[in-house]
């Protein structure tokens, strides 16, 4: 096998990822558990650089780890940084034992497909069209723009939508509802 | 397998996924489960890049692009909500909400 | 139009009078209704009485000697077609006019017996009700039809028995009485069942008449003796012995007493009684290819004929010794039917009408004048007080007794001349001597029976007790008798008319002039000749004499044991006379042997069937559907946590579809 730079990159980014991935969830501390997820943002964000994707990895790091998880870390020393009484016994007793279960299952029947598979080269985007041969002509950012004005216009209006929606949402669940 | 082939990928992912579905299933800190949460949209992400790589077409990276908007826009009105919760009573514990029992 | 065509009326009449007599209730007519309920309700019989003789009149007068009248089609679908029609033909005509002609002498009677009753309306009601059922039964031109006039007269037997409804003895007999009949229906279906599997249809003029306007039977669809024709004739017979209480389904008409006396008269004497010998002879024509049947037939009838004569000995019921006697004379005309003579059985059929119904009516001018009183040990010597009621009742007994020249005699030895003829000819058999032996012992019971009760009840002296005087009368020491009066007009007049006929009524079939029976004899299956069944030269004479023997000795010994000495009517303690006063313990052997047996088991299928299965099958279902709907709400924890699980559970089994797909 081959070892290349690419390689030694790829094996720890992935360690890095799978690692604080855990973290999140094994955190007690909700802040811990926080960082741990913008390590994990991380990590993928450079995973993006790695199958070429400058533009969207810095995206990511702009807007997920940037904005998203500040809010989420905002919201977290707000309500419960400790969490001390929250984590007791839990009522449902056999529901650690099922989720690691089928956690086990799930993870191991997607793998054992995605070994047993390989990918179909006639799904590949014609010459003339592909993602690579535009990011060569234009560079990563033009590329991506064309793509989606070209072809996804209307969902992108749509989104622009989505966004208004969810701010007057949380504008009104934020309200004090003491007034009446 | 090369090491950066699609399928190593795509196994991180699943990885990933998985833990995400682990971490709803066993916290029960409302705000951790959110974080499982993005956890499972991010691997979702990662998937959606590679096959963007390996398949060379621009689609991939416009539905990671989507997923991000609406995840942001998820995180607003869910934590707003989570938010308003805490206000009405002092302890986010999920499994008290638990009003349509029966 | 022809006038054949009155049939209809007489059927209609007492159905409008029934229904309309029911309703003055509802009309709320209040002054002068007694009136009104009488005129309506002897007026519909005697006008359906005069049309029934006009119709036959001119049936007499007609060469068809038959009209059958389909009046609607009452069910047609597919191949299945059902017509309601009436025939008038010879048979069905003499009983139009014995059901409708009676039944008006005892409506007209009843308005003076039943005058004081509360319920007036309610008896000429049913009393109308019950002639036209009986009109229906034989009138009707197909079995099915006589089917349901045959259950209406029982139904109609069921109200009047029970007409005094506050009594429980009443209401049980009543009850008995459909009962038992009910027997004899189901008898009647299964034979109707077969009748139409054979025939593929039930009215007259396929089975057993060749057309509708004549009376040429039809050519025998089966061989002699054939095994459905015999299944057929005898469900056939077990009706008629529910109906005419021929043995052993006889119980219910001593009970039946417990009705009003003109019911007794009317509908268990007279009329709905002999529906049995009229069913009979109507099927002549199937009867006659069936001598298996005919053989059971007259032995049942032997049979019962003694029987009910040796119960009816001991009796001190005044209607009840009656009722025994009905049934006794009822195994007589079963017995002339049997061995071969039909219009002997109907002969005897309508002088017992004419003699039996005097004889009832006799006894309820006693009971009407002793103010309800029925035993005959606390009578006698009412002969003073009731002049013309002893006189007819003795007519009444002469003719029972068969004593030349009343009409009794007549037909009573039409029936034992069959049994002579046949027993000594050619073509006969010697068994018919031995039915010939228990008709002439029966003969001597009944002249013996009939009039120890005329002389205890109106010879001697009066053993009433004095409870029946007023306190004041008792002081005087009067008479004891002095309150008791003979019967008002209104009853007098249909005893004296019957009276006469049973004097001079059996002019129309003496061995001579035998009109009856040459009038009937076309419908009486093939070539019915009554002559013969005469017995030839010196043997009719014998017959004739021995009969009139027969009587008298009975009359004789009544007489040794009631007038020559003071009567004595403590019961003897000796077993034979214990068994009969007990009516040889048969409504004890019929209550433990079936009343209870079916009783007990309905209160067990009640208990297990009833309560535990069904109820509790029902119950315990409902049990199962809250045990298993507890049991699914608990997937309902409340938990989101639960929810994500099987969610993932979920998406688990799809991704595994995936996996093991070939």
């Amino acid at each position: 096998m081959h070892i290349t730079a690419t390689t030694v990159a790829f094996v720890a980014l992935a360690i890095m990822s799978v690692l604080s991935g855990l973290g999140v969830i094994l955190f007690r501390n909700a802040v811990y558990s926080a960082l741990s997820l913008i390590l994990n943002l991380f990590s993928l964000a450079l995973f993006f650089l790695l199958l070429n994707a400058l533009f969207l990895a810095v995206v990511q790091v702009l807007i997920y780890t940037g904005a998203i998880m500040v809010l989420f870390l905002f919201v977290v020393t707000m309500l419960a940084p400790d969490a001390q009484g929250i984590e007791q016994r839990d009522p449902i007793r056999w529901q650690i034992g099922a989720a690691a279960g089928l956690g086990v299952i799930l993870a191991g029947g997607l793998s054992y497909i995605l070994l047993n598979s390989t990918l179909d080269p006639a799904a590949k985007a014609p010459a003339s069209d592909s993602l690579s041969s535009m990011v060569d002509k234009f560079g990563s950012i033009q590329a991506f723009g064309m793509g989606l004005f070209h072809g996804f216009l209307f969902p992108f209006e749509v989104t622009s939508v989505l966004l208004v929606v969810a701010i007057i949402g949380a504008l009104v669940l934020g309200r004090r509802a003491s007034r009446d | 397998m090369p090491p950066d082939s699609a399928t190593g990928y795509l196994i991180v992912s699943a990885i990933l996924f998985t833990i995400g579905v682990v971490g709803v299933l066993v916290r029960r800190n409302p705000l951790i489960m959110f974080m499982s949460i993005e956890l499972m949209l991010n691997a979702v992400n990662l998937s959606f890049m590679t096959f963007a790589h390996y398949l060379d077409s621009v689609d991939g990276w416009i539905f990671v692009f989507l997923v991000l908007t609406v995840a942001a826009a998820e995180v607003v009105v869910g934590l707003a909500i989570i938010v308003s919760i805490f206000r009405a009573r002092r302890d986010i514990n999920i499994d008290e909400l638990d009003s349509l029992k029966g | 139009m022809q006038v054949f065509d009155l049939t209809p009326l007489v059927l209609l009449l007492p159905l409008l009078g029934f229904l309309f007599i029911g309703s003055l209730r509802l009309l709320g007519v209040q002054e002068r209704r007694h009136e009104l309920i009488t005129w309506v309700g002897c007026g519909t019989i005697g006008v359906a009485f005069l049309l029934a003789l006009i119709s036959f009149l001119t049936l007499v007068n007609s060469a068809t000697q038959a009209d059958d009248v389909t009046l609607w089609n009452w069910v047609v679908s597919g191949k299945l077609g059902i017509d309601f029609g009436l025939r008038l033909d010879p048979l069905s005509g003499v009983m139009l006019l014995v059901v409708t002609g009676v039944g008006f002498l005892i409506h007209v009677y009843s308005a003076g017996y039943m005058h004081d009753d509360p319920s007036y309306w309610r008896y000429y009601s049913f009393l109308n009700f019950f002639i036209f059922a009986m009109v229906l039964l034989v009138s009707a031109n197909s079995f099915l039809f006589l089917l349901v006039g045959w259950a209406a007269v029982g139904l109609a037997s069921y109200l009047l028995i029970g007409f005094w409804y506050q009594r429980p003895s009443a209401v049980a007999a009543a009850k008995k009485a459909f009962v038992v009949n009910v027997i004899g229906d189901f008898g009647l279906m299964l034979a109707i069942f077969l009748l139409y599997n054979k025939f593929g249809t039930l009215a007259y003029n396929g089975i057993l008449f060749n057309s509708p306007n004549t009376t040429a039977p039809m050519p025998s669809a089966f061989g002699v003796n054939d095994p459905m024709l015999i299944a057929i004739t005898l469900l056939l017979f077990l009706a008629c012995a529910a109906k005419s209480a021929q043995l052993p389904l006889h119980v219910w008409l001593p009970d039946a007493m417990e009705g009003p006396t003109p019911v007794s008269a009317l509908i268990h004497a007279a009329t709905m009684v002999t529906a049995g010998v009229y069913l009979v002879a109507r099927a002549s024509n199937l009867f006659q290819y069936a001598p298996a049947s005919l053989w059971v037939v007259a032995g049942i009838g032997a049979a019962t004929a003694l029987f009910a004569a040796s119960i009816g000995l001991v009796q001190n019921d005044i209607k009840r010794i009656l009722a025994y006697s009905t049934i006794s004379q009822l195994g007589y005309m079963f017995m002339a039917e049997g061995a071969g003579n039909y219009s002997a059985g109907i002969f005897h059929l309508t002088t017992h009408a004419y003699f039996k119904a005097l004889l009832f009516m006799g006894a309820g001018s006693v009971i009407h004048a002793l103010d309800g009183e029925q035993d005959i040990r606390k009578m006698g010597g009412l002969r003073a007080r009731l002049p013309w009621t002893y006189w007819t009742f003795i007519i009444g007994g002469l003719a029972i007794a068969g004593i030349i020249p009343f009409a009794g005699f007549w037909s009573k030895d039409a029936i034992l001349g069959t049994l002579l003829t046949q027993g000594t000819s050619a073509g006969g058999s010697p068994w018919y001597l031995v039915l010939y032996g228990v008709g002439l012992l029966t003969a001597i019971l009944t002249g013996f029976y009939i009039f120890r009760l005329i002389f205890v009840v109106f010879h001697g002296s009066y053993r009433g007790s004095q409870a029946e005087v007023p306190a004041q009368a008792q002081a005087r020491r009067p008479n004891p008798l002095a309150r008791v009066h003979e019967a008002p007009w209104v009853m007098l007049v249909p005893m004296v008319f019957l009276a006469a006929l049973s004097t001079v009524g059996g002019i129309y079939g003496t061995p001579w002039a035998d009109a009856l029976g040459q009038f009937l004899a076309p419908v009486l299956g093939t070539n019915f000749n009554p002559d013969n069944f005469t017995p030839p030269g010196a043997l009719l004479w014998v017959s004739f004499a021995v009969g009139i023997l027969a009587g008298l000795i009975g009359i004789g010994v009544a007489w040794a044991m009631y007038v020559r000495r003071a009567p004595s009517l403590q019961p003897m303690r000796n077993f034979v006379y214990q068994t009969l006063l007990h009516k040889y313990w048969i409504d004890e052997l019929y209550e433990w042997v079936i009343v209870k047996p079916i009783v007990g088991a309905g209160k067990l299928a009640g208990r297990f069937i009833e309560a535990d299965a069904l109820d509790g099958g029902g119950r315990g279902l409902a049990w199962l559907v809250g045990k298993t709907s507890v049991g699914l709400r608990s997937v309902q924890s409340g938990y989101v946590r639960s929810y994500a699980l099987v969610f993932l559970v979920g998406a688990i089994l799809i991704l595994i579809y995936y996996i093991v797909r070939p």
